[in-house]
C-alpha cells in the first residue's frame, strides 16, 4: 500500500496494520479448519493377570422355556451336586462314628438316600 | 455347610496383586444370562434372594428407559448375583443374569435338610 494515497496514515502504522489483519486472518482460517489432534500412545492390551480385575466377560445366553428354567439355573449355578451335601453328611456321619454311645445307628450306607443322585426329580418338589 | 469361604478368598485376591486362584477365577467366569418369555419379572430357580439395587438402563427403542434389578442370594456366605430385566427388543422377554455358583443346595433340600441337620448336631453334642 502506497503511503501516498493515505495522506494521514504513516508507513509503519499501515504495516502493523496489515500484520494485525493477517494476524486476524490466521485466526478466523484457524477456527474454520481442522487440525488433527495429537494422537495418544496406543494402549497395550491387557494380558496380565490383572485384567481379571476388570470389567466381566459378556455372559452365555440361553433360551429356556418356563419350565425349563429352574433345572437349567439349578444345573449351571448350583454347588456340584455331590461334593456339598456329601461332605455336610459325611461330616455329622463321622462324629456319630467317633461314639458308641449315640442312641442312633448310622452307618455310612444310609446317607446314600440323601445324596443327590437324581436331580431332575428334585425339580418337581 | 460349605468350608471354602468365597467372599473371604476374593478379599485376599486384592492383597495378593490380583491374582486369582482357579476356584476364585471360576467364581469371576461363571455368568450366565437366561431369556424367558414370561409375564413375571421373579421366575423361581429354587433359591432365596434380596434386592440390593435398582438401576435405569437407557434404550434406544420405545420407552427410553428399561428397569434392571439387583439381587443377592440370601444364604449367608454364598456370592452369588443376579439381574434381571426386560429385552429392549422384546418386552415379553426377561433376561436373568447370574454370576457366579452356590456354594450350598438349593432351597428345597436346605429346607429338608436343615432340620434333620441340627437334630444330628444337637445329638452329637451328648457323645463327646
Amino acid at each position: 500500500m502506497e503511503a501516498t494515497s493515505q495522506p494521514f496514515m504513516s508507513q509503519s502504522y499501515l504495516n502493523a496494520q496489515e500484520t494485525a489483519t493477517r494476524a486476524t486472518k490466521n485466526y478466523l482460517n484457524s477456527l474454520h479448519s481442522t487440525r488433527k489432534q495429537p494422537s495418544k500412545p496406543l494402549k497395550r492390551p491387557v494380558t496380565s493377570s490383572i485384567s481379571s480385575h476388570s470389567k466381566p466377560m459378556h455372559p452365555q445366553v440361553y433360551r429356556v422355556e418356563p419350565i425349563d428354567f429352574k433345572e437349567l439355573v439349578q444345573r449351571l449355578t448350583g454347588a456340584p451336586e455331590h461334593e456339598v451335601v456329601a461332605k455336610s453328611l459325611n461330616s455329622l456321619d463321622d462324629a456319630a462314628k467317633e461314639s458308641s454311645s449315640f442312641a442312633f445307628d448310622l452307618p455310612s450306607s444310609s446317607w446314600g438316600d440323601l445324596s443327590l443322585q437324581n436331580p431332575a426329580n428334585l425339580s418337581r418338589w | 455347610m460349605h468350608g471354602y469361604d468365597s467372599s473371604h478368598a476374593l478379599n485376599h485376591a486384592n492383597n495378593r496383586n490380583g491374582l486369582l486362584t482357579p476356584n476364585e477365577k471360576a467364581m469371576k467366569k461363571s455368568r450366565f444370562a437366561f431369556r424367558t418369555k414370561s409375564d413375571k419379572d421373579i421366575l423361581d430357580d429354587g433359591y432365596r434372594w434380596r434386592k440390593y439395587g435398582q438401576k435405569s438402563v437407557k434404550n434406544s427403542l420405545y420407552p427410553r428407559y428399561i428397569k434392571r434389578s439387583y439381587y443377592r442370594c440370601t444364604q449367608h456366605m454364598c456370592n452369588v448375583k443376579k439381574q434381571v430385566q426386560r429385552l429392549s427388543k422384546e418386552r415379553s422377554i426377561v433376561e436373568t443374569t447370574y454370576e457366579g455358583i452356590h456354594n450350598h443346595p438349593c432351597e428345597e433340600i436346605m429346607q429338608t435338610l436343615t432340620p434333620l441337620l441340627h437334630q444330628m448336631k444337637f445329638l452329637s453334642n451328648f457323645t463327646s
